[in-house]
């Protein structure tokens, strides 16, 4: 059981939807969980980034898994929502064939364009009021949205 | 000799002053006198005059206005413009890639309310999503207008609605009886497009910084200057009226109307246009499909509501629609 079949077992896992995954081989044991962070109750506009956490370690030296759980990398609480100021469509995009104003992760500057929101063909560019990093993308391209959703979560640097 | 910028400015305050429509000759020394002029400078200024297209009747001791051209030209929009606020200031260009795109950089320079852009030619004319929307040279009407209500930004989408409106109302004074809106903003005439609209909000969530309305009119084109894969569904003023139409008169008039109808807007909205939308849409009790991203549904146009949405029955439900494209199936 050496580092590059672990990695692989980890990358499976972060793939899949499972929790957690338990393989032994000649004796030796792995378990690998993940967590999948506040998916149920939280109202879109306080939630928080899906984090996976994944934890590998070896049977031989067990220890509680809770105890390797992390607390969660971002403060949630200090993240940044870009809300629709209308009621209408979401664009992400300036056409049909080009790239989206904006990615996940993507390091964002105060005022840089992040979509379009259109109504009765009036076209409201939305921008960021702070600088920072693309954690969320909460809605669809070309589907519509309300006033006031949150569409984008913002970590301010 | 005078440089190059301040004889085009003498041959401005030239222009102004003998723009007259009755015919009447100028003295030159005269003219040379109240414009702090040599006699050769106010000779410069003219021959400058005439380079751009004006005629001009010139004796040796005096000058006579006899024509304009055919131009879109701060001076000619300015000439005889009867609003308070919109085309009070103005950029005129030749060719430009898009109106909108440089009033949105004035505007976010501080641009006042009312201020316009035009140009002859625009190279890259933009339509919704960054479509194209042809314009030739000399033949049509570009034209942005910086507008700065103080409203909620949810209350921006109608002001689409409102130039349309504008629109439709300065065309039908030319061909009464055959214009149409097409739900939200084209306008038709007898059912092919004869002019587009893209309208750009900048806003924060409680206030609107600016609107940036675009407005594309097909004036003086002819069948031919339309490329073959437009000419089915383009068409223009000329073409509907048989005879070539006065640019400027007609943009003049339209500033007029649009500014009538924003300073409603602006007490309140819609309310008393509701009932000339209505009138004007082509599409009440049209069955149509509605495309918005992937989706598409189909149903009957029964009305057009008080803030301009498209009021759609779908399977017996009635549902205020603000965005979409509309193809109608069957009239």
């Amino acid at each position: 059981m050496n580092e590059k079949y672990i990695r692989r077992l980890i990358a499976l896992v972060e793939e899949s939807e499972i929790e957690s995954l338990e393989v032994s081989h000649w004796g030796r044991k792995i378990k690998i969980t993940q967590r999948i962070n506040g998916q149920s109750a939280a109202p879109a506009f306080v939630q928080p980034v899906v984090q996976r956490e994944v934890s590998a370690q070896p049977a031989s030296a067990p220890s509680p898994t809770a105890a390797q759980e992390k607390p969660p990398v971002a403060d949630t609480s200090k993240l940044v929502a870009v809300k629709s100021p209308m009621v209408g469509t979401f664009y992400a995009a300036p056409a049909p064939d080009a790239d989206p104003y904006v990615s996940l992760n993507e390091r964002i500057r105060v005022s840089q364009v992040v979509c379009i929101v259109e109504a009765m063909k009036l076209m409201n560019e939305i921008e960021s009021e702070v600088a920072g990093r693309v954690v969320e993308i909460l809605a669809e391209n070309a589907q519509p949205v309300e006033f006031g959703q949150t569409l984008f979560l913002i970590d301010p640097e | 000799m005078l440089t190059n910028s301040k004889l085009e400015n003498l041959a401005d305050q030239l222009l102004l002053k003998i723009r007259t429509q009755s015919g009447k000759s100028f003295n030159l020394a005269a003219l040379s006198k109240s414009l702090k002029a040599s006699p050769d400078d106010i000779r410069s200024a003219i021959e400058q005059i005439s380079q751009w297209n004006y005629g001009l009747q010139t004796g040796s001791r005096d000058v006579k206005f006899i024509s304009a051209p055919d131009s879109i030209n701060a001076t000619e929009i300015g000439y005889g413009l009867k609003t308070k606020l919109i085309g009070r200031h103005v950029h005129c260009y030749q060719s430009v890639k898009s109106t909108n795109d440089l009033a949105v950089r004035l505007a976010e320079t501080g641009a006042p309310e009312g201020t316009i852009v035009t140009a002859e030619q625009q190279t890259g004319g933009r339509g919704r999503f960054g479509r194209v929307w042809h314009s030739p040279p000399g033949c049509g009407v570009y034209l942005s207008v910086i507008l700065r209500p103080i409203l909620h930004p949810e209350q921006a989408p109608g002001m689409s609605i409102m130039t349309a409106l504008a629109l439709a109302e300065t065309l039908s004074e030319e061909l009464p009886g055959k214009i149409k809106i097409k739900w939200p903003n084209d306008v038709l005439i007898s059912g092919k497009k004869t002019a587009g609209i893209l309208t750009e909000l900048a806003a924060d969530h409680k206030k609107i910084s600016y609107v940036v309305v675009g407005v594309g009119i097909n004036v003086n084109h002819r069948s031919e200057d339309f490329p073959d894969e437009l000419k089915p569904i383009a068409t223009s003023v000329r073409i509907n009226l048989r005879k070539k139409c006065d640019r400027i008169a007609l943009l003049q008039r339209f500033l007029v109307i649009l500014e009538k109808e924003y300073q409603q807007y602006r007490t309140s909205l819609l309310k008393n246009s509701h009932k000339k939308l209505r009138m004007y849409s082509s599409l009440i009790g049209s069955e149509v499909s509605l495309k918005s991203g992937r989706r598409e549904i189909c149903g009957t146009v029964v009305d057009i509501d008080a803030n301009g949405a498209l009021m759609l029955e779908i399977d017996g439900q009635v549902r205020a629609i603000t965005s979409g494209e509309v193809t109608v199936i069957k009239r």
